[in-house]
């Protein structure tokens, strides 16, 4: 019955990774908003996972952590997403959304030893709405233009642990999903007619990552994650309703390589602390049909948090077997504004709440922050997240250690 | 048995809560793939505003005024009009050419200053201003050839009239004069030569002389000049064009005397009009929003009947059209009805179509011919009577008239942009 509702979910929602994205991932040449992959409960702690090792719930950043799970792990994360947009002119408008974020499931082969995983996850969205007034020469026009659709990798984990310090993963990905732009004009005055006009972006490629995690110290842990250069094709159709030629066309596209590293702490008791800082190539490793684009900046992320885990006791109060978590991260998207670097920047706390110690856990994260400066970029985005992860560990498929 | 008991009540409680867990995600996962619905509600966008309003002036770039008998090389700091013991003034101002038509003129005025008078202005000078249809230097007052009543448009399309009231200020009193929307189209249109020959200031009636400022007048900003509103665009948007006529003709079967320098349209007499444009300069990514066809009436030669226009028919013609001054009414040309629209009179004297659901079938038409799916794509006007009147309807013709006065379709058209990737 598990298996199955949590199959159903997971193939139902496969082709339809939705999330609500800012508007600054939407432009020319631009493929969406890019989404760091980061679980529940490291977005909790301000979004840093690289070297944190979680007995229940997957690691969706440092796949080199999965062999150190002992049982078969499933996670899958959603959220619920409200941003306010305000542009200089005074205008503001908020809209808000559930998304699906994807999930994994790990499967340990050689228990601490080898670990195999598959899962979905979002690699950048579009979901957001521009409208522009007055448009028309001889009479009003309003502009709509919708950008809706995921690009989506699906990733089969590889990860081996050498000895209990150090272990390493390997991830294929296959990058695929659609993109829809819809240009829409209305004109006031009922002589003229509407413009419509679509846009359909298609995605398939292949990419490839590689993660550490090293813990030779009992306070500090230490994380990479490396993917290098991959190549995307988009094939774009242009229709429009009424009477424009149609357009069809093949390109290629390179996403940047994309480092992650990332260390953790662990302080008195329960507490731990630690970082992750990223970094994409945008700027040069972003290229179209083999060229590099102009107003694109490279992608910079640096979460900061602390968390406090559960107690270590078999019988304690529920409450001390919470997890509770807190965190800040800042960070520079890939896109501009006016000519101008977008930053981000906010807080964020969380908890998980186990059903069964050792067993499912449900972690929740709460983040809030903005997007953009008024005078700078011309536009702000407020906003906030509830992330939802379902974590459950069980002993399908596993052979136990004797 | 009761330990048993106890693990099965445990087991059942433990998958209850995992059920329970995992079928609520599931639902919360079923909603958000649901809520993937690409088009949102306008209301949903982000709403940018562009496209205010600006306004823009020019300067005169010449003026004079004239008075009979009197020599004025139009260096003078004054522009005098009206009528003061016989001594009657009018005067002429030109401007530069207003920007091009891709971007809508809201409205359009001339602001002139007057710093003084001669005579008693208790009462107002009336009067108009007209369009100037023919070239003049400053110094035409000197010229005794120049006749401005043969130079200037009478026409109410293109005349604006004002009532200049006394003088309210001891410095300067500014006055301003609406002009119409006409003489917009006119001024920009370049395609017949210079059409921007300025404006007359004339009086009706008048028992004062009041003085203006000319453009060599010592407050530069009291210049004449002209104001007119815009819409600021933005990039990605609507362009507008206009396209002349290139081939036009009449199949008549008439034998009597007529102006065969005109286009003419009739019912009771076989009279068709064909009309043929050229859509070459307008970008084969053009997405067609708006197509307005204008027609102008030659007042002196429609003979009876002329307004009955909503029963003249604009229809489509898909044969070749190559040859069409040539044929005549037994010439072995055809063509393919697959449209008809009515024409109505927009304003006096301007035959045009631009009904939105009528002329949404020339609008597709025309964006076939542009995208190359209709390669002999043209006009033709019918006149249909019900009855047994006739019914004869004179166009100016693309070969005989000027400027806009020719058969022209003014085309706005979206720009569809490549895609973004």
């Amino acid at each position: 019955m598990r298996k199955l509702s949590l199959l159903i979910t997971l193939v139902f929602c496969s082709g339809t990774l939705w999330a609500s994205s800012s508007i600054f991932g939407f432009g020319p040449n631009l493929i969406g908003s890019y989404q760091y992959q980061y679980s529940t409960s490291a977005l909790g702690r301000g979004g840093y996972e690289m070297a944190y090792l979680d007995s229940m719930n997957l690691n969706q950043m440092n796949f080199a952590t999965w062999p150190f799970l002992s049982r078969t792990t499933v996670s899958f994360n959603m959220s619920y997403q409200g941003m306010n947009i305000e542009s200089q002119s005074g205008q503001s408008q908020f809209d808000s959304k559930a998304n699906f974020n994807g999930g994994f499931i790990a499967w340990p082969l050689i228990q601490k030893r080898l670990t195999l995983g598959i899962g979905l996850a979002p690699l950048s969205v579009s979901d957001l709405g521009v409208q522009i007034q007055n448009v028309g020469v001889g009479t009003k026009g309003i502009q709509t233009v919708n950008s809706s659709g995921t690009i989506s990798e699906a990733k089969v984990v590889i990860a081996l642990a050498l000895n209990k310090n150090m272990g390493f993963a390997l991830v294929p990905s296959f990058t695929f999903g659609m993109i829809r732009d819809f240009v829409r004009i209305k004109f006031d005055d009922i002589a003229y007619g509407d413009v419509a006009i679509e846009n359909n972006y298609q995605f398939t490629g292949f990419g490839l990552a590689g993660n550490a995690y090293l813990n030779f110290w009992d306070f500090l842990a230490l994380g990479a994650k490396i993917k290098v250069p991959s190549s995307l094709t988009v094939k774009t159709e242009q229709r429009s309703i009424v009477a424009a030629k149609p357009y069809d066309d093949i390109r290629s596209i390179t996403l940047p390589f994309d480092i992650v590293v990332g260390a953790n702490i662990k302080l008195w008791g329960q507490w731990q602390i630690g970082g992750d800082l990223a970094y994409q190539n945008w700027h040069n490793g972003y290229l179209l049909d083999n060229v590099a684009m102009d107003n694109i900046n490279d992608g910079l992320r640096l979460g900061v948090g602390i968390e406090r885990g559960p107690e270590e006791k078999k019988y304690t109060s529920y409450f001390k077997n919470i997890n509770i978590r807190g965190g800040a991260f800042v960070s520079q998207l890939n896109s501009s504004s006016q000519g101008e670097k977008i930053h981000e920047y906010g807080l964020s706390f969380g908890f998980g709440f186990p059903i069964i110690k050792n067993q499912n856990r449900i972690d929740m994260a709460f983040e809030f922050g903005q997007r953009g400066d008024l005078d700078l970029n011309f536009l702000r985005e407020m906003f906030f997240r509830f992330n939802f992860s379902l974590s459950t560990n069980e002993l399908w498929f596993v052979q136990q250690e004797r | 048995m009761k330990k048993l008991n106890l693990m099965f009540s445990q087991i059942g409680k433990y998958m209850r809560i995992k059920i329970i867990v995992v079928s609520f995600f599931g639902l919360l996962a079923f909603w958000a793939c649901e809520e993937a619905n690409p088009i949102r509600d306008e209301g949903n966008d982000v709403l940018q505003a562009y496209g205010q309003m600006e306004s823009d002036t020019l300067y005169a770039i010449a003026d004079t005024f004239f008075v009979e008998g009197k020599v004025n090389t139009g260096s003078s700091p004054k522009l005098l009009l009206g009528n003061n013991q016989d001594f009657e003034g009018r005067f002429l101002v030109k401007f530069s050419t207003l920007p091009n038509d891709t971007i809508a003129i809201d409205s359009l005025k001339i602001i002139v200053s007057a710093p003084g008078s001669f005579g008693d202005d208790t009462n107002p000078i009336l009067g108009k201003v007209y369009r100037v249809t023919g070239a003049w230097e400053e110094s035409v007052n000197t010229d005794p050839t120049w006749d401005y009543l043969n130079n200037i448009d009478i026409s109410p399309e293109t005349s604006a009239s004002f009532e200049f009231p006394k003088l309210d200020s001891t410095s300067y009193t500014d006055y301003e004069v609406e002009l119409p929307s006409r003489l917009v189209d006119i001024w920009r249109d370049t395609t017949a030569g210079d059409q921007n020959h300025g404006l007359l200031f004339d009086f009706d009636g008048a028992d004062h002389i009041k003085e203006f400022s000319s453009r060599e007048g010592f407050f530069s900003s009291r210049r004449p000049r002209l104001v007119f509103t815009y819409r600021d665009e933005v990039k990605d948007t609507t362009l507008r064009d206009t396209i002349y006529a290139t081939m036009d003709a009449s199949l008549i079967d008439y034998k009597g005397i007529f102006d065969q320098s005109k286009i003419y349209v009739a019912a009771g007499y076989e009279a068709n009009a064909f009309f043929k444009f050229n859509f070459d300069s307008i970008p084969a990514n053009a997405y067609m929003v708006s197509v307005e066809f204008r027609f102008t009436e030659d007042t002196l030669s429609s003979l009876v009947n002329s307004n009955r226009t909503t029963e003249i028919y604009l229809r489509n013609v898909t044969t070749e059209f190559n040859q069409l001054p040539f044929y005549r009414i037994d010439s072995t040309f055809t063509f393919n009805v697959n449209h008809s629209v009515v024409l109505t009179e927009s304003t006096p004297h301007i035959l045009s179509l631009r009904d939105s659901r009528r002329a949404v079938v020339s609008r597709s038409f025309i964006q076939d011919i542009i995208n190359q799916f209709m390669i002999h794509g043209s006009f033709y006007l019918q006149f249909v009577n019900p009855g047994n009147d006739i019914s004869v309807y004179a166009i100016e013709s693309s070969e005989n008239a000027t400027g806009i006065f020719r058969p022209h379709i003014i085309l706005e058209y979206y720009v569809q942009t490549a895609p973004r990737l």
